[in-house]
């Protein structure tokens, strides 16, 4: 008993040392990946978690679905390494792009949203246009306005001011050009700032 | 016109991002400062969005659950191709079913290939059935209760064995938990309360609690139940006992009291720890305990027999009396101890004594049986000692006479 005991102490030991290591080359992690081992892939998590969930968090405000989506995206990388789909080279942007697609399942998952029109109004949450008007005066906070942006408004301000992805990163995390991109980014902060509500706007 | 001022503005979205304020940046561009300071303020929004970090449970969940999925996959892997693709799942749950009856109906010689199976394998669900179905066919309660506790004991095994290898898999046992500088642990298991937890952990407590191993060698607790008081847990002894092994003492009496995790047998502690009982135990009970002493002089029963009460409940000899010289020659460092049976030294004159006493058995446990038939005439109670005594004093031809003296002499050393 007393060996089996101490052989446990000892794992644990080891096991808290390596995490607290920082491995973030790339090129070892993704080797690492495909070999399963488990030490590789907990460090990874253990660095990338973080960002990812601070993406997924910044999408959705939700605390516990960030933490469910982000950890489902690491399940994914495991399953895309071993079937070959796996990241090339950027570990970290093939992160953030699977939460990208995770979140907008999500979305669509809960309801449905307009992609392409905004409007000026809460979209209908179920409550009635008093409600809507005190919901508006007394919450009137950035993640409340930025739940009312297309999902693709969402995600270029995620990517730009959450992530800190230049504009080229995100024209490439987006699949679009880099001209699209600086339209995108103009509507979706001209449809922010609606939504805030600033008076000096006109 | 419209280019432009997208242009514009990625220029100052750039200048925000290294520090630049509105202000300025407004004023460098004149012509577009109504449309670009509103906008500037958004992206400041943005930028400033307040974020909670995750949470310590949340993230170590997700770290289990991959590590989980990296070790089924790693097992998938190495798992020979064409059974796990030939063999669909469906499928499998019925070769399980059919392996089970096979079982029932043949008798134990296949149960050994599921016996080492662990949580998550695929013999698991078989060895589990099993133990369900053996335990369907028991009727009376009290040999229930002793199969009951052996498998959970096999529940430990299996934790053990997960957390050696740092395996996730769910589980479930019962303990007793214990708390040692902040660090809970329920039958010696190192667990994990976490805030989605279901009940609370407190030191003493008997529980069955069902969690998951993780990586790191820890249970993570999802939910912890505590049990009526009275309940008999394994005390978290994740070793087999193996009488092979060990230095086996008898003791015979009546018992004083009765707690959870120990009883007195005539004045004597003794603590049940993987404890085989036979009978039901109670207070006033005639029990004859088979058990050994840890090194630190605890008596262990590793198993305890209800006789009947009719029974000669005279003077019992206490298992750890010794004045036998003859036990120097055992490696034990326990002075209280008293025959080590399973020495060389011992045997022999074990089995010299068997021939003197006219049993031909020199198997120690068979002995112990038969020096109880001799012994019981005399005073009822029996020890191994008496044996060796009796080896002793070899040539004394009365064996009950001699134990029984033996007996009365050395009550007062006991307590070792």
């Amino acid at each position: 008993m007393m060996k089996a005991q101490s052989a446990i102490l000892n794992f644990t030991f080891s096991r808290g040392a390596f995490s607290s290591m920082p491995i973030y080359d790339d090129h070892q992690a993704l080797n690492g990946l495909r070999d399963l081992d488990s030490q590789v892939i907990g460090a990874i998590y253990d660095q990338l978690y973080p960002e990812v969930y601070r993406y997924v968090l910044y999408r959705l405000g939700d605390q516990s679905v960030a933490e469910d989506i982000a950890s489902d995206v690491f399940v994914r990388l495991l399953e895309a390494a071993q079937n070959k789909r796996g990241p090339q080279t950027n570990l970290k942007g093939w992160l953030i792009s699977t939460a990208s697609h995770a979140v907008a399942d999500h979305l669509r998952r809960i309801y449905r949203r307009p992609t392409e029109m905004i409007t000026d109004s809460i979209p209908d949450l179920g409550l009635g246009p008093q409600n809507e008007v005190d919901l508006r005066e007394q919450n009137n906070t950035v993640q409340q306005a930025y739940a009312q942006l297309t999902v693709e408004q969402q995600e270029v301000l995620a990517l730009r001011f959450n992530q800190g992805y230049s504009l080229e990163e995100t024209a490439h995390a987006m699949k679009k050009n880099v001209n699209a991109v600086k339209a995108l980014q103009f509507r979706a902060l001209a449809a922010l700032q609606r939504q805030l509500g600033e008076v000096d706007y006109e | 016109m419209n280019n432009d001022i997208y242009d514009v503005l990625e220029a100052c979205l750039q200048s925000i991002e290294r520090g630049a304020n509105i202000d300025s940046l407004v004023a460098r561009y004149p012509q577009f400062a109504d449309e670009l300071r509103p906008l500037l303020k958004a992206a400041l929004s943005a930028r400033a969005m307040p974020l909670p970090s995750p949470s310590a449970s949340g993230m170590r969940r997700g770290r289990s659950q991959l590590l989980q999925k990296a070790a089924e996959m790693r097992e998938a892997k190495s798992a020979p191709r064409a059974r796990r693709s030939v063999i669909p799942l469906f499928q499998r749950l019925a070769i399980s079913l059919g392996l089970t009856t096979a079982l029932v109906f043949s008798g134990t010689g296949l149960v050994s290939a599921s016996s080492n199976a662990l949580p998550g394998e695929n013999l698991y669900q078989v060895k589990r059935t099993w133990e369900d179905v053996s335990l369907f066919f028991v009727f009376d309660p009290s040999v229930r209760m002793v199969r009951q506790n052996e498998y959970e004991q096999e529940r430990l095994h299996e934790a053990t064995e997960l957390l050696a290898e740092g395996r996730p898999e769910q589980i479930s046992f019962a303990g007793v938990v214990v708390e040692q500088n902040g660090q809970f642990y329920i039958s010696n298991l190192p667990v994990l309360l976490t805030p989605e937890t279901k009940g609370k952990l407190e030191n003493g407590a008997t529980v069955m609690a069902v969690g998951r191993t993780d990586a790191q060698g820890f249970v993570v607790l999802e939910i912890v139940e505590v049990l009526p008081p009275g309940s008999i847990v394994p005390l978290g002894q994740p070793v087999k006992v193996d009488s092979g092994e060990r230095d086996e003492f008898h003791l015979e009496g009546k018992i004083d009291s009765l707690q959870q995790s120990e009883l007195t047998v005539d004045g004597r502690v003794v603590y049940l720890q993987n404890t085989t009982i036979e009978g039901a135990i109670s207070v006033g009970a005639q029990v004859d305990v088979e058990g050994y002493f840890t090194s630190d002089g605890k008596f262990i029963a590793v198993k305890i027999e209800v006789e009947d009460s009719s029974d000669g409940d005279g003077d019992n000899i206490n298992p750890s009396d010794n004045n036998n010289d003859e036990n120097s020659n055992n490696n034990n460092s326990n002075d209280a101890i008293l025959t080590n049976d399973n020495s060389d030294d011992a045997n022999s004159d074990i089995t010299g004594g068997g021939a003197d006493d006219g049993s031909s058995n020199s198997v120690d446990e068979k002995k112990n049986d038969g020096d109880k038939a001799d012994d019981g005439s005399g005073d009822g109670s029996l020890n191994k000692n008496d044996k060796k005594n009796n080896d002793k004093a070899d040539d004394g031809s009365s064996d009950g006479g001699g134990s029984s003296e033996d007996g009365g002499s050395d009550s007062g050393d006991g307590g070792g």
